[in-house]
């Protein structure tokens, strides 16, 4: 896998790198600021990137900014946020599921992969590894940080769900695949199975099988 | 019977000897009351008030009243008047300080001083001419002309009731020429006339208390009138002092978000990027040691024990600039040593408080100085820096003076910064700073309470 890094610390940039270099990934390029990623991804054309979301100038989301750009520029292209704090607004606009415009909606609709992810996690290689293959395979990467935000938001009707259901659906949230979490859960992949139909059912969610639908069903069902 | 008869008995005997005591008892009692408020401390220190204040009032009326004409007569022939009415003031105002102390210790009553002219009205210089030549003062070299009579009537209640008085009660001892004493330009002779006037001194002194306790209360609640009355500021400078307030309270605010983003700017990209870039080595080297390398681990986990130590630094300095925990612990003093210490340029430090200024005093003083010092470390090109405190419980004064190169900018944004911070307990920032230098920063902060 080939992938392109932007991120503003040097201290953190060489560490990536290096670690990503270790795992076999392939950095193509790895860069401080936005206008050089959009043009390292423009010339590299890899297969995703991993992005901090504050980048000069103005330190605020310009590196967001550009992770949209490339979501909607190079679809097939995983885009991978790397945050200090998560919120759960960025992860919607990022995933595009509240429809913020129509490029958004086109890169969903492609089934770009999108992960958004707290910084934190680069200390964890297995972790990293794994949501960057998720992404750049198609799929999604929530933090467990944004998910539990966006569950204790959503009040009442998350009630109805029985306590496994919950857990279920705060993985699914994450982007897990039914697999990941039989495993995650120590259950059967058929015991993940039902609790899934039953969520969907007690929800009113269209089922689904593609696990990036299933992601933006369930964040559209959270209010994202 | 014996029962019944014992109580008369015994009763006529317990009222024959408690007849001479009760007497006498009746008879201290009525001396007390007449003679009681003479030898009492309320009297003496009334007399003791009316004695101190009429040299106090003369010296007031003297100075106005030889000084005023003088001073203005200067003013009409050269400027040499403002310095000579300058101190005109400055003399009736001391006289004021003594009148109140007089009246607070002896009349007891307290008499409110002016409050002082606030540091931040319009320029520099008006608060301070304001505060030698300003229509508070002239208010009380009113209020001592006004004083005047009322001492003097003090005075004379106590030359006359007093002294008067003690004078005709002694009369009879008093072993004069056979043709009799002048009284009132007339002779007075005979037994009579003597005794009459005698009894006439006797009953001055015995009115004396009471008229005494009486003028001192007069002059009291008089001087709490004029010498406590402070001048009421006009509606055009109240709506100054309010546009100032405004001013100021929404500068500080700014200041405060700007300084909270400061601070998270700094958390985030020292020791947050430090501690991220720490689990990643930590991270490898864990992989490094699952692949049997404990070569490579290990100069991971040096790497990764180097970065947690910077950490530890970044955030040390982080937490000493948003607020010293030695200055809350020890005081200005040790928390100006201290960075007085770090700054690469040597810095005296020269501290001197009578008490201890409030927290939001002492932080800004602190403030003060860092920020002076990180500007002379980082552009004055100075030798060496002089830092003075100065507290006398009313206001601190923060000097920070190098021999470097001067010209600094006082709109730069670390100085804007702390003008506003300084200007929100009205407080001055002045920065002189000439091309070529020396360049002097000074705080004053007045210690509200």
């Amino acid at each position: 896998m080939r992938v392109v890094i932007a991120e503003d610390s040097t201290l953190v940039r060489e560490g990536l790198t290096r670690l990503l270099a270790e795992s076999g990934i392939e950095v193509a390029a790895a860069v401080g600021d936005a206008e050089s990623f959009l043009r390292a991804v423009d010339a590299q054309q890899p297969d995703a990137v991993v992005v901090d979301v504050r980048l000069p100038p103005t330190f605020s989301d310009e590196g967001l900014r550009a992770a949209l750009v490339v979501r909607q520029r190079w679809p097939g292209t995983g885009v991978l946020v790397l945050s200090q704090y998560v919120e759960e607004r960025y992860a919607t606009e990022l995933l595009g599921g509240r429809g913020d415009g129509p490029a958004h909606r086109a890169a969903a609709d492609q089934g770009a992969g999108v992960g958004y992810l707290l910084k934190d996690r680069v200390g964890n290689i297995a972790e990293l590894l794994d949501a960057l293959h998720r992404v750049a395979g198609g799929g999604s990467a929530l933090d467990p940080e944004v998910v539990s935000q966006l569950l204790t938001r959503r009040g009442r009707p998350l009630d109805t769900l029985t306590a496994r259901e919950r857990q279920v659906l705060a993985l699914m949230a994450e982007g897990r695949s039914n697999a990941a979490i039989a495993a995650t859960l120590v259950v059967g992949p058929g015991a993940v199975e039902k609790h899934i139909s039953a969520i969907f059912a007690k929800l009113g969610l269209p089922p689904t099988e593609a696990d990036h639908r299933r992601v933006l069903a369930v964040l559209a069902y959270l209010g994202a | 019977m014996a029962q019944a008869r014992a109580p008369p008995y015994s009763q006529a005997m317990e009222s024959a000897a408690a007849s001479r005591p009760a007497a006498l008892a009746a008879l201290s009692a009525f001396a007390r009351r007449v003679f009681g408020p003479v030898v009492s401390g309320r009297t003496w220190g009334a007399v003791a008030y009316l004695v101190a204040s009429l040299p106090l009032g003369a010296a007031g009326g003297v100075v106005l009243i030889m000084g005023l004409p003088v001073a203005v007569g200067l003013l009409a022939v050269a400027l040499t008047g403002i310095p000579a009415l300058i101190l005109v003031l400055a003399i009736i105002d001391l006289i004021c300080r003594l009148d109140r102390a007089c009246t607070a210790a002896l009349g007891g009553v307290q008499v409110p001083a002016p409050p002082p002219e606030p540091l931040t009205n319009g320029a520099w210089w008006r608060p301070r001419w304001r505060g030698l030549l300003g229509p508070q003062r002239w208010l009380q070299a009113a209020g001592v002309i006004a004083l005047l009579p009322v001492q003097v009537v003090g005075g004379l209640v106590v030359l006359i009731f007093w002294i008067g008085g003690a004078a005709l009660a002694v009369l009879p001892a008093y072993n004069g020429p056979a043709h009799g004493i002048q009284f009132s330009g007339r002779p007075v002779h005979g037994a009579p006339a003597l005794t009459a006037l005698a009894f006439a001194g006797v009953l001055l002194l015995l009115a004396a208390p009471w008229v005494t306790q009486g003028a001192a209360s007069v002059l009291a609640r008089w001087t709490r009138l004029v010498l406590g009355t402070s001048l009421r500021p006009g509606r055009r400078a109240l709506a100054d002092r309010i546009g100032q307030l405004e001013h100021s309270r929404a500068e500080v605010i700014d200041a405060g978000e700007a300084e909270r983003r400061r601070i998270e700017r700094d958390l985030h990209d020292g020791a947050q990027q430090r501690l991220v870039a720490m689990t990643m080595e930590l991270a490898r080297a864990q992989a490094r040691f699952d692949a049997e390398d404990p070569a490579a681990a290990r100069a991971l986990v040096d790497q990764a024990h180097g970065q947690a130590m910077a950490a530890l630094a970044e955030l040390r300095s982080l937490v000493r600039g948003v607020h010293p925990p030695v200055l809350s612990d020890r005081g200005l003093d040790a928390a100006l040593s201290a960075l007085a210490a770090l700054c690469p340029v040597p810095v005296t430090v020269d501290a001197d408080l009578a008490t201890r200024p409030p927290p939001a005093v002492e932080a800004i003083a602190y403030f003060v100085v860092a920020e002076a010092l990180t500007n002379v470390a980082k552009h004055a090109g100075a030798s060496r820096v002089v830092v003075g405190v100065r507290g006398d419980g009313r206001t601190v004064t923060v000097t920070v003076r190098d021999d470097g190169i001067g010209d600094a900018d006082p709109a730069g944004a670390g100085l804007a910064g702390l003008a506003a911070r300084v200007a929100a307990v009205d407080g001055r920032l002045t920065i002189d700073s000439p091309p070529g230098g020396p360049t002097l920063v000074t705080a004053e902060l007045p210690c509200a309470s």
